[in-house]
């Protein structure tokens, strides 16, 4: 599920487990942009975020590279920085403190601790996951190494909250004003104290659980859980080591999915990357910072590069884009070809255009309450 | 900083609170309660199992202990096939000391296909158990792929330090810390608990309340660290 539950250490740990990350610019409003990181799946009413984690935001400046792959360098990077404190005995909320070079906001979770300001404005708290796919579909997909989603689908993650960090901020003051345009995103849970240990990392949705899936046709990794390394990685700087099982992963399951309608989307010859491989590996969401606000801009940015042709949107994530689809149409049948749907195309309740954006929470999520069967 | 012993300098890593990881783990619990329930899940069931017994690392709660013994029944009943169901009940046995249903039922994950590197690891407890370090050492040393490196280690520290090396042992412990990669405190609270209780089993009750002592700076509510300082909750 996008990145829930993305790695053996998170599952141990929801308060680490990065769920999602969103980019986009603020609509109507020139100038502003917006980050959302997800945290803590399947989170009830009183989940916690960590006083022991850095919830980091790591935004670059991007180039476009002679491989017409985006990347960015953390020579450039920009870094948000939040922090909570334990749960106040008092209050029932926790203090937060959002650190992005000299800026410091504090604030505390959920609405009424919200902070909102000119140069940056910041709420962390329960709220709605904003995530819609057909979980079993996709799973039984590669299983079966068929398309089998039904129209509709089943959403699996109905009804369900997630820790979230909503972040505007006033894009001169915090990227510059003579920037360059195109920017990335990342985001990483680290430890705090020094040395700091990367927990997770996270930009788009899907890499780690089903990009970088073990489904035993990768030659050189065959059976192994290849999540956890993934996380360790900077994702500006990673390891060529790793990077190299990275992409025979990614060649592998890349051909896996274009094979699935039984038509040839991206040829590439043995001995060679898949076309895609390059991209993926280069883990962040990409945003036009100077273009307004777009329903419908995941990969496009991306996908002008690889192609040449004009981006028509901002690029980055929007909360209720139908990211799953974009990602399947494009795997399986490339750029231009008909479009896969996996029949869940939003979520119960859609996020909302203005801050915080994500829907309040449910207070009552499918869940707890029945008791163990003996 | 929390200091076992003046020549133990290490940087001792941050964990989040206890009253956070615990209110957390208890809403996980509920939720692994609700998708044990759903049919086929024993995946679910088998996580419970462990997150109950994570809960009783602190709480030392019978009925946590008790829980996850019946879900552990339950599970072998419900999949009798699955090595996954008969590695949590052999888990489970260990802790009740009921060594030798533990190693039938170890025996009986391994016919299943369970997992060698955590069969090896319960092994090695069970050896432990029964006092034999050396041949729970080899285990653990041969079994390092296993479990994330910070507990890998402080296994082989407690095997080290039952065979009397003891300064092979601090190094092994040290490393350990060091290389401590979770923000929950809950494992290092069991490490440092295993550390505490092999001090005191070679009878060096000094050290080994130092090491109760650090458990409760991360867990204050860890009641076995209480007990074994002789103090109530």
């Amino acid at each position: 599920v996008s990145d829930h539950l993305s790695s053996p250490r998170a599952l141990r740990d929801p308060t680490i487990d990065l769920t999602d990350l969103y980019f986009f610019p603020v609509p109507d409003v020139p100038g502003r942009l917006a980050v959302v990181v997800n945290v803590f799946p399947l989170a009830q009413p009183g989940a916690l975020f960590s006083d022991a984690v850095s919830y980091r935001v790591r935004l670059a400046p991007a180039e476009t590279g002679a491989d017409r792959v985006i990347r960015a360098s953390r020579a450039d990077e920009v870094r948000i920085d939040v922090r909570f404190d334990d749960l106040g005995p008092a209050t029932g909320s926790q203090a937060g403190l959002l650190r992005c070079g000299d800026t410091v906001v504090r604030f505390r979770t959920g609405d009424p601790g919200a902070v909102r300001s000119d140069q940056v404005s910041v709420f962390a708290g329960l709220r709605r996951d904003p995530f819609f796919m057909d979980v079993r579909r996709e799973r039984e997909m590669r299983a079966t190494r068929r398309l089998t989603f039904t129209d509709p689908g089943t959403d699996a993650v109905a009804g369900q909250n997630v820790l979230s960090i909503v972040i505007e901020v006033d894009a001169a003051h915090v990227l510059g004003v003579d920037r360059r345009p195109v920017w990335v995103v990342a985001a990483e849970t680290v430890s705090q104290g020094a040395p700091s240990a990367r927990f997770e990392r996270l930009g788009r949705p899907e890499v780690k659980n089903v990009l970088l899936s073990v489904n035993g046709n990768d030659p050189v990794n065959k059976t192994v859980d290849l999540r956890d390394l993934y996380n360790l990685d900077d994702v500006f700087a990673v390891e060529p080591a790793a990077a190299e099982a990275y992409r025979a992963r990614l060649d592998a399951n890349l051909a896996m999915f274009d094979a699935l309608d039984g038509a040839i989307a991206w040829p590439f010859r043995p001995g060679r990357h898949h076309p895609l491989s390059e991209m993926w590996l280069n883990d962040h969401l990409v945003l036009d910072t100077t273009k307004p606000f777009s329903e419908r801009g995941y990969l496009d940015l991306e996908r002008a590069a690889l192609t040449g042709q004009s981006p028509t949107s901002c690029g980055g994530r929007w909360l209720n884009e139908d990211v799953i689809d974009v990602l399947n149409s494009v795997i399986v049948r490339g750029w231009d070809g008909p479009p896969i749907r996996d029949g869940v195309d939003h979520a119960t309740i859609p996020a909302l255009p203005q801050f915080p954006y994500l829907a309040a929470e449910n207070p009552s999520p499918p869940g707890p309450g029945v008791p163990v069967g003996r | 900083m929390i200091d076992l012993r003046p020549e133990f300098a290490v940087r001792w890593p941050i964990c989040t609170s206890e009253t956070i990881t615990l209110s957390n783990l208890d809403l996980q619990l509920s939720n692994l309660r609700y998708r044990y329930a759903q049919p086929h899940r024993v995946d679910a069931g088998i996580q419970l199992a462990q997150g109950l017994l994570s809960r009783y690392s602190v709480s030392a709660r019978d009925a946590d202990l008790d829980d996850a013994e019946a879900l552990t029944y339950a599970l072998v009943d419900q999949a009798p096939e699955d090595p996954r169901a008969w590695l949590a009940r052999a888990e489970v046995s260990a802790m009740r000391h009921r060594l030798a249903a533990a190693g039938e039922q170890l025996l009986t994950s391994a016919a299943h296909g369970g997992p060698p590197v955590d069969i090896a690891e319960i092994r090695a407890d069970l050896l432990e158990a029964v006092g034999d370090h050396r041949a729970a050492l080899d285990i653990r040393i041969a079994n390092s792929g296993g479990l994330p490196p910070a507990q890998q280690l402080s296994r082989i520290a407690c095997c080290q330090l039952a065979l009397g090396a003891h300064q092979e042992a601090v190094a092994t412990f040290a490393s350990a810390i060091r290389s401590y990669a979770d923000a929950s405190p809950l494992p290092i609270g069991s490490i440092l608990f295993n550390w505490g209780h092999t001090w005191e089993h070679i009878g060096d009750r000094g050290r080994a309340e130092l090491a109760y002592h650090a458990v409760i700076r991360y867990l204050p509510s860890h009641a076995n660290a209480h007990s074994a300082l002789g103090e109530g909750v």
